[in-house]
């Protein structure tokens, strides 16, 4: 059944895209000999087709239904590329903070070594703030989450940021990774939709052009 | 958008598509260094500006007097010493990684301008490239 829908669709495109874009996009975009692609992306983003020769790609499909698909296409990276930023921003956040702990952790490392208490002015509330002095200690409480906060000892909580930022890092670059890549596809999508309209445009001031000069012919 | 005179537009291959994207990202990669960039000189200059008070407290304070150090969300009690070497160790860090984003940055825009050249080359003025 597809496959017959498939091969009625090169002869008479589909000009409505609701009911699956990534299919109807499969299905227009059918045809290896001119349509060019980028390498397949980790995480499996789809890629932007790149049509190599808009007029020999046009004889079997309608520029309307083509365009069309290209912007919905275009509308859904745009829609993907909002949510990559905001879990980038996220995380470009949070590796701050785990450094902030850590050099707070290195701190009392350091510290402990030298056998001497120290004293710390710490916050009670905003703007209160009291001070405090630390013994000798082994062990330090890590904020877990959920209410829940865990004793380890200084190399275990050390070992456990270090990994937690190690993580978010390779998550943050693998992010970074997939909006250059959907920005990339982007790119491809508006110069496709400029490349097909501005074909269209052409077409029509020629045909019109023909009808100029067959109706206009005498009087020049 | 097409004028008469644009004609004679050459056609977008996948070469060329291959370039402007590339364009694209280095477009995207400069601003972001420039954020960095700005971000850090702001931090550098706070740090330089702290260094000059810890050194009229080592003068004016009394022989062993502690500086509160800000040590994630705690102040911690410091000797001067410890605290200018604090300030030292950070400034050195962060000068460091000012001088990588900025070579990278001169790297970025070298690509940028030499992809600006062979894409204007090609395309004349059907083709964008400024900042908006």
């Amino acid at each position: 059944m597809a496959q017959s829908a498939s091969l009625n669709i090169s002869s008479e495109p589909q000009t409505q895209t609701q009911g699956g874009i990534a299919h109807s996009i499969e299905v227009i975009f059918d045809m290896p000999s001119c349509v060019k692609r980028s390498e397949p992306n980790p995480r499996g983003i789809p890629s932007a087709p790149f049509v190599t020769d808009i007029p020999q790609f046009l004889q079997t499909r309608k520029v309307e239904a083509v365009i069309e698909a290209i912007n919905d296409l275009y509308g859904k990276y745009k829609f993907m590329e909002r949510s990559l930023v905001a879990r980038r921003d996220n995380l470009e956040k949070k590796i701050p903070d785990i450094k902030n702990t850590l050099s707070a952790l290195q701190h009392l490392i350091d510290k402990a070594e030298s056998a001497e208490p120290h004293d710390v002015d710490f916050m009670l509330h905003d703007n209160v703030y009291t001070q405090a002095t630390i013994q000798k200690t082994k062990t330090v409480g890590l904020w877990l989450g959920a209410n829940v906060m865990v004793e380890y000892t200084y190399t275990e909580s050390k070992d456990l940021l270090e990994r937690n930022l190690e993580n978010a890092k390779t998550t943050l670059a693998a992010v970074k990774e997939d909006l250059a890549y959907l920005r990339e596809q982007s790119t491809i999508a508006e110069v496709s939709i400029a490349r097909f309209f501005n074909f269209d445009v052409k077409q029509r001031r020629l045909s019109k052009q023909q009808e100029g000069t067959e109706t206009t012919e005498k009087k020049e | 958008m097409m004028t008469k005179g644009d004609e004679a537009e050459s056609e977008v291959n996948w070469e060329d598509q291959k370039q402007i994207c590339r364009f694209s990202q280095l477009n995207n990669q400069y601003h972001d260094l420039g954020d960095r960039i700005e971000f850090l000189q702001k931090l550098i200059q706070q740090e330089n500006d702290s260094l000059l008070p810890i050194d009229d407290f080592e003068l004016l304070g009394e022989e062993g007097e502690s500086v509160r150090c800000l040590v994630g969300e705690i102040f911690s009690h410091v000797t001067v010493d410890e605290a200018k070497e604090r300030v030292n160790r950070k400034l050195r860090e962060d000068t460091a990684q000012l001088h990588e984003y900025t070579s990278k940055r001169d790297e970025v825009q070298r690509e940028m301008a030499s992809l600006k050249g062979t894409l204007y080359a090609k395309f004349k003025n059907t083709i964008n490239l400024e900042e908006d």
